[in-house]
Order: structure tokens, then sequence, then C-alpha cells
């Protein structure tokens, strides 16, 4: 019974120990673009799209966004993946990547399109 | 206006009866159970009243009455009739309506099941059913638009609805939301039967009651989780079928853990232990998809989802719920610890039970690292600035356990015989451990060389084979009891196609012109022939031959600009193949410039859109870094009146070519330097984007194979069907009346 107990112990001290550590390094933190230009690390941002001004590299297949975040900084995205199918409809896009140059290079594009719970009254 | 007031009496009267009925079976925990009668005369009424409420709201969005908010929010008059009823839980509110919908009609055939403790079991469930009304007074489906509003409308109605999300429009919108809130309304019951047996301090029928509806919440749930995956994969386009998405795993956690609680009331069943762990899962697998709510429609998560939500004022309403039932759970566990504890537990480590112990604990875990993936944001905010976990944390923790719990998968059959010993034991599993061998090394050969996609492998060709061979070799296993096995079968070859389809896709983009020569990508020539109608046509799609060696076929995918969004819509097109999918995706079309590539010689020039464009001389740049050798074409570009000397260049490295475009001035567009003809002193030029350019459609096309894909949508049938059967036979074991182990106080 006691062997048990331990073995048990062990094995959720590891598994702890093990899902904490994936947990940090796998953490993004969520920053202002102010924030993000100053960083190294990877970092969140999230801000509204212009659609007007979003280009599309058809040779290189690069795509070039400025999001404006809340306190109104308005910064370019470059983003190489492949470009996510609802982002024309795309209101927000939350970018995880670095700021390198004069540009932040996303990695991973989340797009916010409006869902099933959105469009809530006007009215 | 006699509409909305019609519905809010019917609300009304389902608020006061299921008040009345919680009051009544809430006295019978007093042991005063005279109002019991009465209170299940109000449940009736209660169910006709919400009955009939979800019909006449549901008349109203087929009847287009636009002056109700969510009809006209969600619907629109050109919507077909399975669209239109899909816009009932379109909508937030109307998703709630539909959730308190399937557990009302659930409750009827609780109602009817008459326990040791069901007036306790029913006064849990009736606080379920409270907290949706709540909800649903604080929010009502039947709330008009103010009168000013409507004023405006010849009518005093709004002629349309703003309609439904494009995206949503498709035929699994009318089929997957219903199954998952199924699902979730199912997870209520063992929940109730939980608490009733706390209340009451006694759990005699809390197994036998408590299975069915758990095998059946584990189907509709399972169901509901991996349609939405075939959703994502199969017609949004997303390229995967599974995304790690808080959306996705707020009904992926209480599905683990009702899985979990499948095989400890499996346990209990048979050794009448596990006790404290059962109940712990029922309370918590219920509460955390309260809790999944609350992420998911709180908006607290609204920065790190690929879906948006708003708050409409529900969140502290969702807030004070799982508090409540949290507490309430907590305090009657802890309450209870002692005199619902159960023997001392499984000694024997070679036994099925013990597997399927270490199994339970696994599959909790998984939870419960989904569960802090998925807070992430909530705690982080505690000590820091928010911050989301990237899918690498998932992947990380999930890979470990899915290949322990398919190992456990493989093993648990062969424990029931007698003469559980280690060699023993090792004899009965080496066929199967020798097949699954036999495919790792297969899959070696097929390039998998990474350890833990071999491994991964290797466990789940063990679970399929170690199921396959306990289930034919030994007849008995056949009929009902059959359900277990192939959902074990099923998870072991949904593992395999999960590691081999994520693992090996590969994926290219093209660009493809309209009228000229296909474009290659893999071992296909594509080519793109045009769109087959109007692009703002919702039934508008794209037309490409595709040319597979000696064969060759049209595909088809949508795509189009909605109306009610103006976004640009897709459908992929798959070709399914038997090793693998074809998988194209249009990105994007547009109109390019005809005859975008030019030849100009020395001095000589040519207009190009609005331009006019002169190459004057090379430009030999300098030559700093020796390795490097860079030519340059000086360009006059002549734009309302005024001149600007572009000059693109091409770099000639040690890996290559490379150019180096350079922008039109003053507008969109850029010039890159293709080719250099020396001898004749010309250079061949490309532009992209300039404007006033003759057009040409362009088809941005990603291209992907998915192999073994297939093997996904098999292993989820037989999961799926596996926990159908399964349901059916514990349904049966509920009526059969069979004198039972482990129930003996």
């Amino acid at each position: 019974m006691k062997v048990k107990i331990i073995l048990a112990a062990v094995i959720v001290v590891a598994v702890a120990a093990w899902g904490f550590s994936s947990f940090t390094k796998s953490m993004t933190s969520y920053v202002s673009f102010a924030e993000a230009q100053k960083r190294s690390a990877r970092v969140q941002v999230m801000g509204a799209i212009d659609h007007d001004q979003v280009k599309y590299d058809i040779d290189t297949q690069e795509l070039f966004f400025p999001i404006t975040d809340e306190d109104g900084t308005t910064m370019t995205v470059k983003y190489t993946g492949t470009m996510p199918g609802n982002f024309s409809q795309a209101t927000h896009a939350v970018c995880v990547g670095k700021y390198n140059g004069n540009q932040f290079v996303a990695d991973q594009l989340l797009i916010k399109c409006p869902s099933k719970y959105e469009g809530e009254l006007q009215g | 206006m006699m509409t909305v007031a019609l519905g809010n009496t019917l609300l009304a009267i389902a608020c006061v009866t299921a008040a009345l009925a919680l009051v009544g079976y809430g006295l019978a925990l007093f042991n005063r159970d005279s109002l019991v009668g009465l209170a299940r005369k109000s449940y009736y009424i209660f169910a006709g009243a919400t009955i009939l409420m979800c019909a006449f709201f549901l008349m109203q969005i087929l009847n287009h009455n636009f002056a109700l908010q969510y009809v006209h929010d969600y619907s629109s008059r050109d919507l077909e009739l399975g669209f239109l009823i899909s816009t009932f839980w379109a909508g937030q509110v109307g998703s709630f309506t539909l959730w308190l919908l399937f557990i009302t009609v659930i409750g009827i055939f609780l109602i009817r099941r008459e326990t040791e403790n069901h007036s306790a079991v029913m006064f849990f469930y009736m606080l379920v059913i409270a907290f949706f009304l709540t909800l649903l007074v604080v929010r009502s489906p039947f709330l008009p638009y103010p009168p000013e509003v409507l004023a405006q409308f010849p009518g005093g109605v709004p002629p349309d609805g703003s309609g439904l999300n494009p995206l949503l429009q498709n035929y699994w919108m009318v089929i997957h939301p219903p199954i998952v809130f199924m699902g979730f309304s199912l997870l209520a019951v063992p929940f109730a039967y939980a608490l009733g047996a706390l209340a009451r301090n006694n759990y005699r029928d809390w197994v036998k009651n408590s299975f069915p509806w758990t095998a059946l919440g584990s189907f509709f749930l399972g169901l509901g989780i991996f349609l939405g995956g075939y959703w994502a994969y199969e017609t949004l386009g997303w390229g995967g079928y599974w995304a790690w998405d808080p959306v996705e795993n707020t009904s992926l956690i209480p599905w683990l853990l009702n899985l979990a609680l499948m095989h400890g009331l499996l346990i209990e069943r048979n050794k009448g232990v596990f006790r404290r762990s059962n109940l712990l899962l029922a309370v918590f697998s219920f509460l955390l998809v309260v809790y999944g709510t609350f992420l998911t429609r709180s908006g607290v998560l609204a920065d790190f989802s690929v879906h948006s939500f708003t708050d409409l004022g529900t969140s502290g309403y969702l807030i004070f719920f799982m508090l409540f039932f949290t507490i309430l759970s907590t305090v009657l566990l802890v309450v209870r610890a002692k005199t619902a504890r159960t023997g001392v537990g499984i000694k024997d480590p070679y036994s099925m039970d013990f597997a399927i112990a270490v199994g339970i604990f696994f599959l909790a875990l998984l939870a419960i690292l989904t569960l802090i993936g998925t807070s992430s944001p909530l705690i982080t905010r505690i000590f820091a600035e928010p911050a989301n976990v990237s899918i690498d944390f998932y992947n990380k923790t999930a890979l470990p356990m899915a290949v322990i719990l398919a190992l456990l998968v493989g093993i648990s059959p062969f424990l029931v015989t007698k003469d559980r010993t280690l060699p023993t034991l090792i004899k009965r599993l080496a066929p199967a451990a020798a097949l699954a061998v036999v495919g790792t090394v297969l899959a070696y050969i097929f390039d998998v060389t990474q350890f833990m996609y071999l491994l991964m492998i290797f466990t789940a060709l063990f679970a399929l084979f170690g199921n396959f061979f306990v289930v034919f070799l030994q007849p008995n296993r056949v009929g009902l009891r059959i359900g277990g096995f192939l959902t074990h079968m099923g998870f072991g070859v949904m593992m395999i196609g999960i590691v081999v389809s994520s693992a090996f896709s590969q994926t290219d983009k093209v660009n493809l012109y309209s009228n000229q020569g296909p474009a290659q990508s893999f071992q296909y020539k594509i080519a793109y022939k045009g769109m087959h109608g109007d692009i703002t046509n919702k039934d508008n799609s794209v037309l490409l031959e595709v040319q597979d060696g000696h064969t060759q076929f049209k595909a088809d995918p949508k795509m189009f600009i909605a109306r009610e969004n103006q976004g640009l819509m897709r459908k992929p097109f798959i070709r399914k193949y038997f090793l693998y999918d074809l998988y194209l995706s249009p990105q994007e079309q547009r109109m390019m410039g005809e005859g975008d590539q030019m030849v100009l010689i020395k001095g000589e020039a040519k207009q190009v859109g609005d331009y006019d464009v002169k190459f004057t001389n090379f430009d030999m740049g300098n030559h700093s870094d020796p390795n490097t050798m860079e030519v340059g074409a000086v360009l006059e570009v002549t734009h309302q009146g005024k001149t600007d000397t572009v000059v693109p260049r091409m770099a000639f490295t040690q890996t290559g070519k490379q150019f180096l475009s350079a922008p039109m001035p003053d507008g969109s567009g850029s010039i890159v330097l293709q080719d250099i003809q020396a001898d004749a002193g010309s250079v061949s030029l490309k532009f992209s984007g300039v404007p006033g350019m003759d057009v040409v459609d362009l088809l941005v096309l990603e291209v992907s194979k998915k192999p073994l894909i297939n093997l996904v949508w098999l292993g989820v049938v037989m999961v799926c069907g596996g926990t159908l059967i399964s349901f059916i036979r514990r349904r049966r074991l509920q009526f059969a009346r069979v004198p039972q182990a482990g129930t003996s106080e």
C-alpha cells in the first residue's frame, strides 16, 4: 500500500513538474504594440485590421497588413504562412511572433471572425 | 407585441412551475415527501410550457417576425428551411434555449424512473434547470425592439433580418450544435444522480442508473466533437480538424472526464470500489461544462480565441451559478467523504480493474492539463499580464498521455482470465505486440523516423490488434459486449490517422493564371479554367483541371463573396485516395494586369497601365561583397506628368539568383527584374498590381496532401459506434434487475 502511494505521488509530482515546465515554455504574453517593439521574446498582440491597406505579395506569398491596437498604435504585420480562410472577413487579428526591423513578423495568426455567438443587437 | 406577451407568458409559466417542482423536491430532502406528487405534476406543466415556448419561438423564426431582436439578428427571408431552423441556435440566447429544451425533455425520462433517491436527484436536476431559466429571464429570446426603433419601418417591422453568418450556412450547422448540446445536457444526469446520492447518503442505485446516461453522454458529446472537426476540415477549409481552440477544448474536457467516469462506474459495478472518485468525476464533468460555457460566452477569452465572443451581460450569472454548483458539490463531497468511502482499492496489478484505474488517472490528467492550458489567460492574469499557451503545450502534454492510454487499451482485454502472472500475460500479449512491431518497422521504412511518432504508431497498433484478437478469438465477447472493444480499436485506428496525417501532411501554394498553362504542385499539373459563375453568386465555384499522371479530373472548390458581410467564402475540394486526401483550397482570386511581363530594349519606352516606363541603362551596382554581383535596370517611370527613377535589381549570390523588386512611384504595384539579355541590351520586366493594367485572372491555390486521414474518420465511426453499443447494453442492464456486486452496504 505504501509503495503504491509513494509511486503515485512520484508520478503526480513528475507530471506536475513536466506540465509546469511545458506550460511556462509555451507561454506567449499578450502585450501592447509599444511593448512588443521593446521585447525580444515571442509575444502575442491583437489589433484591428485595416483592410484597405492589406497587401498580398503574389511572388513571395507574403501577407502584409497594418493593425491598430487599443492604444491607437499602428504597426505592420508580415505573415508568411497559409492565409486563414476567413481573413477577408476578419475584424481583428491575434498575431503571435516577434517584432523585427520595422514590422511584426508573425508565425501564427488567429483571426477573429464573426462566429455564431457574435453579431448581437445594434438596435 | 401579442407574440412577445405570449412567449414571455410561457416562459413565466415555466419559471413558476419549475420553482414549484424545485421546492417540492427540495422539501423531500428533509423527509417531507408530501409535496412530491405536486412537484411531479408541476414538472409536467413546466415541461409542457417549455416545449410550447420553444415551438412558439421556432414559429417566430419561421414566420420571419423581425420585430423580435433575436429573429432579426440571426435570420433572413432568403434562408432555406434547414438554415432557417438552425438560426434557433445560431445566437447565444437561442443556444441556451435549445439547451434548456434538451434538459427538459431528458427530465421527462428521468422523472418517470422511481429510484431510492428520486426526489433528491430531481431536486438537483431542477437546480440545473433553474440555471438555464434564469439565463433566459435575464435575456429573453422574445425581446422585441423598442417601439421607437420599430416605428421607423413601414408596418412597424423591419422588412428583413440581418441574416445568418455565411460561414454557418452549411448543413453541419443544422446537425453539429444540437448534438453537442445534447451531449452537454446528458452530463447533467450523472451530476444530479451523484448529488442526489450524496445528499441522501444512499449509493445503492447510483451506478446502475447513471451508467446508461453516462454512456449516452459520451456518445453524443464525442460525436459532436468529431463532427465539429469534420466540419472544420471538409467545409470551412481550416486545413485541419483540430486546433486546440478554447471552444473545442471546452467540449473535450468534459468528454474526457465523462469517459473516465464511464470506466470508473465499470469498476464500481464489478468490485464495489472507486465510489468517491466516481462521484467526483460525475460532478466535475458537469461543472466543467458550466465552466466552459462561462469561458467561451463571457468574453474573458476574447483576445485569445479564434472565435469571437460577446458578453451579453450574462457572465455575472454564469459566475454565480458556477460558484454555486461548485460550492454545493464540494460541501456535499466533503461531508460525505467518510460514508461514501468504499473498500481498499485494487490489489492485483495484473487485473483489468487495475489497468482501468490507471487509465482513469491518465484520462483525468489529460483533462486537467487541457483545462490548465485553456484557462491560461485567466491563470496568468492573476500573476502578471495575461498570456496564452501555444498549441505546442497541448501537443506536448497530450501525446505522451495518448501513448500511455493506448498501451493500457491494448493490455486490458488480456487481463480478464484467472492466471494473472507476468509470464502468462506476456505470452498472451505476444501476437498483438509482434504485429505492432511489424507495423512500426513498416512505418519506419516509409520514412517515419521520429521516435515519438514511432512510439505512438506502435502503441496505437498494439491497442488495435490487442482488442481485435481478444474479440475475434473469443466468440463469447461478441454481441453487445463488443462495444468497448470496438471503441478501443477505433481509438487505435484514429491515433494512427492523427499521427500520420498531421506529421506527414504536405502543403504547397501555387499561383494559377486563367487561360495559361497548368502549374505543377507535387505530382499534379493544375490548370485554372476560370470561375463557373459570378463570384457574388453563392453557388459559384472555381474550375480546375487536375492532371495526375495519365488521369485527369475536374475540381470545383467553392468560392464566393457573401452578400451578408462581403467576406470571401471558400469550401475546399477534397479528392479522396486510398492512402491520402488531395486537398485543394482556393486562397484568393484577383485580377492581374495582362501582359504583365514585357521586354524592353535600352532606350525603349512602353506603357504599363497608367504609367510610362522607359528603360535607360543597366546599373552594375557596387561590388562591395565579392560573393555577390548585382545588376539593376534603371527605369524612368512617368506617372501623371511626374518622372521618377526606379531600379529593380537582380543579385547573383552563391546560393542562386535573388530578385530585389522595386515599388512603383506613388501607387501600388511593383516591378521585378526577371531576366537580362546583355547581348541584345534588353531586360525582361514583370509588373504586379500596377493600377490600370489590363486584367487577367489570378488564383492562389493551396494544395495539400494529407496521408491516411481516412483512418481518422474510420476511427471516429468505430469509437462512436462502440459507445452507442455500450449505451444500449447498459440501458438493458439497468432494467434487467440483475443482482449486482458491490452495491450491498
